[in-house]
């Protein structure tokens, strides 16, 4: 269980997540969406201890990242926006050496081998880094994400540039890890994959949460039928709240 | 530790077979390896050889100690300065700076903060020790043996201080870095207080020098005082000692006592600011983001060797986001047009570059004035334009060269090939025409006595001249487009320079016969010169025209 409460950041001085509190339950997908610059890579990056919160409490399986921050990071599996892996290993080498980082070595070869053949590295495991496509790295991060048991697994953007086999065997993947009992929060653009992978949305915009919920809750609180997509949604509270926000200010 | 120890190991040896297995990176590295060892070579034969001091000693001691406050005075301005900019710097921008791969998928493992930290600190150590042991037998050797001295053993201890005080200031800089970070506000008087002392030293030892200087007139005497102005002296004591051991070989050559209390003390500094960085509990990964991702940009333009990239990465950094004073008024159409944008770009680009194509001769103009004899530098002046031609339409390459990446774009217009080459060609050659006019321009105003039809000749001369350089850069820059490849720059450079000197060859010619051998007036001269050199320029770009007609924009 992954539990974010009151999370504040700042940048210096400019305030990138302003009071965010949510909750992702074991065995939960949750949706992080909003638009250009809302915060979502930084909530993220506070839950993975590479930015350091100004205020707030994170926990994970109620370990408080503050009090001790390794064994949180051990907890967790994170994939970066855009990943750029490390040029100068092999596919195989890459994999080994995450697997050293999380101390997860014990049953690896048989870990890495099937996570391999899952996303099409293995005839490129001897392979350097540097020689794979866009998207092959893109699968590699997802790979490096999945080679220790992770309570919870945080995604910043993980379906882009990847082809239609890759992203459904991350689904998979996912949906794996949902049956395990992990948590996964998603960060995405991709509103259609959210409505339909996630159990719960949350839409953030300059740094607060505007809407929580099932989509179900989601139209209720846009006041939109039941046929309008998340898309339709997003659209209509994002839009809504920069209104308010005018209105407030004038 | 473990995990970076496989990381930092594996990545070590890949990239050793990586260069080993492909000829493209194996053959340069190869070249800088003989280079490196022929140096060394050269430098352990003459260490070999070194007479003793005995045999020739210095001329006059006194001379020599001069010589030696001068340097030392130097060496320690150079350190100050460079520690105060350092220092500067921490409070505004990150200062340690991590590959992104590191960000991505180190950062987020449960390694500790200190063993990264840790790890990182050695591997920069380590690497910084290396520059320096290099840079002192690159250059301290040589230096030594003119003076009949030897680097060794005394050399050691000047890297050892050189080394010492640089992790010192490292540390300094880092551990400033994250505090102030993290608390901004809280320190804020502290951080202010800082800046303060490091302006007042800085400009003190300024004000002192330059005031010497005013009223003496003496360089090397106003740059001892500058460097011994109390507070500079003070607050910059760990740069002193380190330039005072730096200069050790010459000390001990003087047979003066090496202080050893001081380097010891350097070592001290450099442990204490070790420890005091490694103990910070903040987190040290979050100040390296943004200058982490910024660096890795610049590392990117310039592996690319893209001189376009790259200052368009600098003109980010300096947050240019609007071309208000770099504009230019628009005109023309279709061919035109193009030249017009090469212009504009070239003068947003390289603006700093036109100033000093404008500014710098006249300064040199004045600086020289007073130690040449005119009258010989007046007969030379053909081979000084024709010198910058040259040096001016070597410049132009890289800029084709990154223009042709957007080839699928010029390919696309509605304009012939041979047109898109001579606008490129043209566009280099109003730069050239304008740095040399303002060469030629500079003389004539300074300097009375080059008010010849001479320096008209050689000025309309150089710019036809150039053209024909220009135009014959380009056609490597057309064989050999990407940038990247660090082979097609060797070739592209090497054949650029050898069909620049082709092309400089006609004008060689009948400059020697028909002005020095037949003496003919300059503006005789100059005509058949213009006439050839427009002949070769077309020529050339007609080449360049068919090449680019037949140009594959697919390349990358
Ligand atoms: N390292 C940093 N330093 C300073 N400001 C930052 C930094 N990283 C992000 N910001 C700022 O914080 C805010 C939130 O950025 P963040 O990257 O979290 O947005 P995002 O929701 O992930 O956007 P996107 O959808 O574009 O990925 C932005 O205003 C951004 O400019
Ligand atoms: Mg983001």
């Amino acid at each position: 269980m992954l539990k974010v409460d009151g999370l504040v950041k700042y940048y210096r001085k400019t305030l990138a997540v302003d009071g965010i509190s949510f909750t992702v339950n074991d065995g939960e997908i949750v949706g992080l969406v909003g638009p250009n610059g809302a915060g979502k890579t930084t909530v993220l990056r506070c839950v993975t201890g590479i930015v350091q919160m100004t205020q707030g409490r994170i926990e994970v399986d109620g370990v408080d990242l503050e009090i001790n921050e390794e064994a949180v990071k051990r907890l967790i599996a994170f994939v970066p926006e855009v990943p750029s892996p490390y040029e100068m290993l092999t596919v195989y080498e890459h994999l080994r050496f995450i697997a050293m980082a999380y101390k997860t070595l014990g049953n690896f070869d048989e870990r890495a081998y099937e996570l391999m053949q899952r996303f099409d590295l293995y005839d490129r495991r001897n392979d350097f880094v540097l020689s794979l496509s866009k998207g092959m790295k893109q699968k590699l991060a997802i790979a490096c994400a999945f080679v220790h048991d992770a309570r919870a697994i945080l995604l910043d953007e993980p379906l882009i540039g990847i082809d239609p086999k890759g992203a459904k065997e991350l689904k998979n993947m996912i949906l794996d890890t949902k049956q395990r009992k992990g948590s996964v929060l998603i960060s995405t653009h991709m509103l259609d994959t959210a409505e339909h992978l996630c159990d719960r949305i949350i839409i953030i915009q300059k740094g607060t949460i505007i809407a929580e919920g099932t989509l179900e809750e989601l139209h209720q609180s846009a006041k939109m039928g039941r046929d309008a997509s998340l898309e339709d949604v997003f659209l209509s509270l994002t839009e809504e709240s920069k209104v308010i926000e005018a209105t407030s200010v004038s | 530790m473990k995990p970076l120890l496989y990381l930092e190991y594996r990545q070590t040896i890949n990239s050793i077979k990586n260069t080993l297995r492909s000829p493209k990176r194996l053959i340069p590295a190869l070249f800088v390896a003989a280079f490196a060892f022929a140096w060394i070579m050269q430098t352990v034969l003459l260490l070999a050889n070194a007479p003793r001091p005995g045999q020739f000693g210095w001329k006059t001691l006194g001379a020599t100690v001069h010589i030696e406050s001068l340097v030392h005075s130097g060496a320690f301005l150079l350190l100050s300065f460079g520690t105060a900019v350092f220092i500067f710097q921490a409070f505004s921008t990150g200062s340690l700076i991590f590959s992104i791969p590191h960000i991505d998928f180190l950062f987020p493992t449960p390694i500790s903060r200190r063993s990264v930290l840790l790890m990182k600190l050695l591997r920069d150590y380590v690497k910084y020790t290396l520059w320096i042991a290099g840079a002192a037998i690159f250059i301290g050797a040589p230096v030594m043996q003119t003076l009949g001295g030897s680097l060794y053993p005394y050399g050691l201890v000047s890297i050892a201080a050189l080394v010492a005080y640089l992790l010192f200031v490292i540390n300094v800089t880092h551990t400033l870095n994250i505090i102030f970070t993290f608390s901004f506000e809280r320190f804020k008087q502290l951080g202010i207080a800082i800046k303060i002392l490091l302006i007042l030293a800085i400009a003190s030892s300024v004000v002192v020098g330059t005031w010497h200087f005013a009223s003496t007139g003496s360089a090397d005497f106003s740059l001892r005082d500058a460097a011994d102005s109390p507070v500079i002296k003070t607050v910059f004591a760990p740069a002193d000692w380190c330039s005072s051991l730096i200069l050790s070989p010459v000390t001990a050559l003087n047979a003066q006592k090496i202080r050893f209390d001081k380097l010891l003390l350097l070592w001290v500094l450099a442990f204490v600011s070790f420890m005091a960085l490694l103990s910070r509990k903040e987190n040290i990964y979050e100040p390296s983001l943004g200058v982490s991702v910024k660096v890795a940009r610049m590392k990117q333009a310039m592996r690319s060797g893209d001189a376009t990239a790259l200052r368009v990465q600098t003109l980010q950094e300096k947050g240019a986001r609007r071309a208000k004073l770099l504009f230019f008024p628009q005109f023309g159409q279709g061919a035109t047009a193009l030249l017009w944008k090469n212009l504009l770009v070239r003068y947003r680009m390289s603006w700093g570059q036109l100033l000093l194509i404008a500014f710098l001769p006249p300064a040199l103009v004045i600086a020289i004035q007073r130690l040449v004899v005119w009258e010989e530098l007046l007969q030379n002046l053909p081979f000084i334009l024709v010198y910058m031609a040259f040096l001016l339409s070597i410049t132009v390459q890289p800029q084709v060269r990154a223009e042709l990446k957007h080839a699928n774009i010029l390919k696309a217009m509605p304009i012939s090939a041979w047109n898109v080459v001579f606008v490129q060609v043209m566009s280099g050659t109003i730069y050239l025409a304008l740095g040399t006019a303002a060469f030629a321009g500079s003389m004539w105003l300074f300097v009375p006595a080059t008010r010849t039809s001479l320096l008209l000749a050689c000025t309309i001369g150089s710019i036809f001249l150039g053209f024909a350089c220009i135009s014959a850069t380009v056609i490597p820059a057309l064989l050999y487009p990407d940038t990247r490849d660090q082979a097609q720059n060797v070739f592209c450079n090497l054949l650029g320079v050898s069909l620049v000197a082709v092309a400089l060859v006609p004008t060689v010619v009948l400059g020697v016969i028909l002005g020095i051998l037949l003496r003919f007036s300059a503006i005789v001269v100059v005509i058949p010169v213009c006439v050839i050199n427009a002949i070769l320029g077309f020529a050339g770009i007609g080449v360049s025209g068919a090449i680019f007609r037949r140009f594959d924009p697919s390349g990358d």
